[in-house]
């Protein structure tokens, strides 16, 4: 008996033991530089629409209960609102939240214009109507923070704990899903900001965009250095099913029945389409290089942007077989679309840009001169007016979609800011850019930047201090 | 002094630390580098934020840690474990050793082995590992106590074993 080791039983001999397990190592290989390269292309990837780990997102859907619950009720006809709701982001700004913003680019599409969408609520600005719209926006430091933008002020964080790695808003627009960095997706009601039970996901990391299917009983995670889609079943809380892509799938657009999913795999030039019913890869559609943007346009036809191709690529949803590139600008990165489908516009980041594209006749129309590389844009609801979001130094270029010009751009703060999100409110009386951790209001009716929003609690501008 | 230069550095000094914390929890080399470049390429992604901080290192152990936890989950454990320990005695400095110890490590769960990880060749306290883990001092605590025992009842288990083995080749030897 007496064999028994006291010295193992020792917490210092354990530790001599540990560190004589890792003794004899193999050589260090080159991970430093393969985490810088696999991380930049992450981080690329969140920002597409610039988002230069800024703000990280804007909007959510009109809040006010009274207006909330009128548009919604006027939604149980999904129908109008399908095409729509599902595209991804249209240009999304690419984080989730942008989703939101989506809505102006890809809710405005048809229906948005006559009977709000989800989440659109109509007619919040016109006379200050007692309250406004409630928006969530996320700040650079991945605290969640509700703004009324009616008064333009800052409401209080909303607490959870960790940070918010990207957001999205469900198709009704009744919740905003926060993946957080403790590996969970917390779902926070956009009427009481109220937190709801939250959904277990693995490795929340490695998540580059989080899309809401329209139904909106699947969210799916993009899990961009793995290849896969998780498709997260939100009723039941748990990861349903992985779908294998192609390399680094990152947006998401939906079929105008909802039942089919269109990913973009933007390290490669293809397009995973799966079935949002049995979470199986249907197949695999050619598109330009690195499809940085994918949406559906009113008219139900999904577009890619391929950002190193210099094109824009239509699928037909009907057989899914992708159509005729329309050449684009330099790197395109997002896409907008009229509510009435008769023109998509493409911001090209490298040649300042913004391509409008006659969806009809698939042709490019000649290009528009914004503010230096445009990133994101959005259109508003009524579809009179896209706003481009630009990154040096950031500013915000109006184009008129009627008369098919570019109007002065709109300084948004000093030179060498970098902006990270542009969004649209539901009434479509105010962009928003976020910058830093602020939000800059726009109005449309005047195209003038109005006083920047704070959001950052006081500890994180002290952190921020230099 | 940019935020990637600045990254670049923090990340080389903290390479190594991180591949052998993370090979002691995972328990093979390879498997180990993917958990440290896959924890460096996250802290990259959220550098701006992450530098700010001043427990950048502890910042680092607990996205080490939910990203073996997180792997370990994904695919049951890749770690192959044999039935026969190598018979050798437990504290020296031979490969058996090393073999013996990680042994010990390996028939600790995924949590209780990280607990064990961070406090003991980490040297946390039992209040870093608890933020690392996100869990109260109490479970760090009682986990440690019982991994320890767990993992001195193999050890212990196998020099009985191996005393019997010795035992038995002198006998033979002598008989």
């Amino acid at each position: 008996m007496g064999t028994r080791n006291r010295g193992v039983m020792d917490e210092n001999e354990l530790r001599a033991l540990l560190g004589r397990a890792v003794a004899y190592e193999p050589g260090l290989g080159p991970l430093v530089d393969n985490a810088v390269r696999a991380g930049t292309r992450i981080r690329r990837r969140r920002r597409v629409l610039g988002a230069v780990g800024c703000v990280a997102v804007i909007a959510v859907v009109g809040g006010m209960v009274p207006v909330l619950g009128h548009a919604l009720a006027g939604r149980p006809e999904p129908t109008t609102a399908h095409t729509v709701r599902p595209s991804p982001s249209g240009l999304g700004p690419s984080l989730a939240p942008d989703r939101q913003p989506s809505p102006s680019a890809s809710r405005t599409h048809g229906p948005v214009s006559r009977s709000a969408p989800p989440a659109v609520v109509p007619s919040t600005s016109a006379s200050g109507s007692g309250a406004g719209a409630s928006i969530l926006a996320v700040d650079s430091y991945g605290s969640i923070f509700t703004v009324n933008s009616a008064t333009h002020s800052a409401g209080k964080p909303v607490g959870i704990n960790g940070t918010v790695v990207t957001s999205v808003v469900s198709p009704d627009g009744k919740t905003m899903y926060a993946l957080v960095d403790t590996d969970e997706i917390v779902p926070i009601s956009t009427t009481t900001h109220r937190i709801g039970r939250s959904i277990p996901v693995p490795s929340a990391t490695a998540i580059v965009r989080m899309t809401v299917s329209p139904s909106g009983r699947f969210i799916y995670l993009s899990d961009y250095p793995d290849h896969q889609v998780l498709a997260v079943d939100v009723a039941r809380r748990t990861v349903a099913a992985t779908i294998s892509t192609g390399l680094s799938p990152d947006q998401i657009a939906f079929s105008p029945s909802g039942t089919t999913g269109y990913v973009a795999d933007t390290n490669a030039a293809s397009v995973t389409v799966f079935s949002t019913v049995t979470q199986r890869v249907l197949r695999t559609i050619k598109v330009g290089q690195d499809p940085v943007a994918i949406a559906t346009s009113p008219s139900g036809t999904v577009y890619t942007v391929n950002e190193f191709s210099g094109t824009v690529t239509p699928i037909d949803t009907s057989a899914n077989v992708a159509g005729r590139a329309i050449r684009a600008g330099d790197r395109p990165q997002a896409i907008v679309f009229t509510p009435s489908g008769t023109m998509a516009y493409v911001t090209n980041y490298w040649s300042s840009t913004v391509t409008p594209i006659d969806l009809a006749s698939g042709r490019a129309l000649p290009a528009l001169r914004t503010g230096s590389r445009p990133s994101a844009l959005v259109i508003t609801p009524s579809g009179s007016t896209v706003y481009v979001l630009d990154n040096d130094p950031a500013s915000v270029t109006p184009i008129d979609t009627l008369t098919e010009t570019a109007e002065p751009s709109v300084r948004v703060l000093g030179a060498g800011s970098e902006a990270g999100q542009i969004a649209v409110t539901p009434d479509g009386s105010t962009v928003l850019v976020s910058i830093g951790s602020q939000l800059v209001p726009i109005s449309t009716a005047t195209n003038r930047a109005g006083a920047p929003i704070r959001l950052s609690a006081p500890c994180c501008e002290q952190m921020m201090a230099p | 002094m940019t935020a990637a230069d600045d990254f670049v550095e923090f990340a080389t000094a903290a390479a190594p630390r991180l591949r052998r914390t993370a090979y002691l929890m995972c328990g093979n080399w390879h498997t180990a580098e993917d958990l440290a470049q896959t924890t460096l390429t996250k802290m990259f992604v959220s550098w701006r934020r992450v530098r700010r901080n001043d427990a950048v290192f502890a910042y680092a152990s607990r996205t080490l840690v939910n990203t073996y936890i997180a792997s370990t989950r994904a695919r049951r454990s890749s770690e192959v474990i044999t039935d026969v320990l190598p018979e050798q005695a437990a504290v020296s400095d031979s490969p058996e050793t090393r073999m013996l110890v990680m042994q010990a490590l390996g028939t600790l769960a995924p949590r209780s082995r990280a607990v064990v990880v961070l406090r003991y060749f980490g040297d946390m306290s039992v209040e870093e590992v608890a933020a690392s883990l996100g869990c109260s001092t109490g479970t760090v605590k009682s986990q440690c106590a019982r991994a320890l025992e767990k993992m001195r009842n193999t050890l212990d288990g196998h020099q009985e074993d191996g005393r019997r083995a010795d035992g038995h080749q002198e006998q033979r030897r002598h008989g």
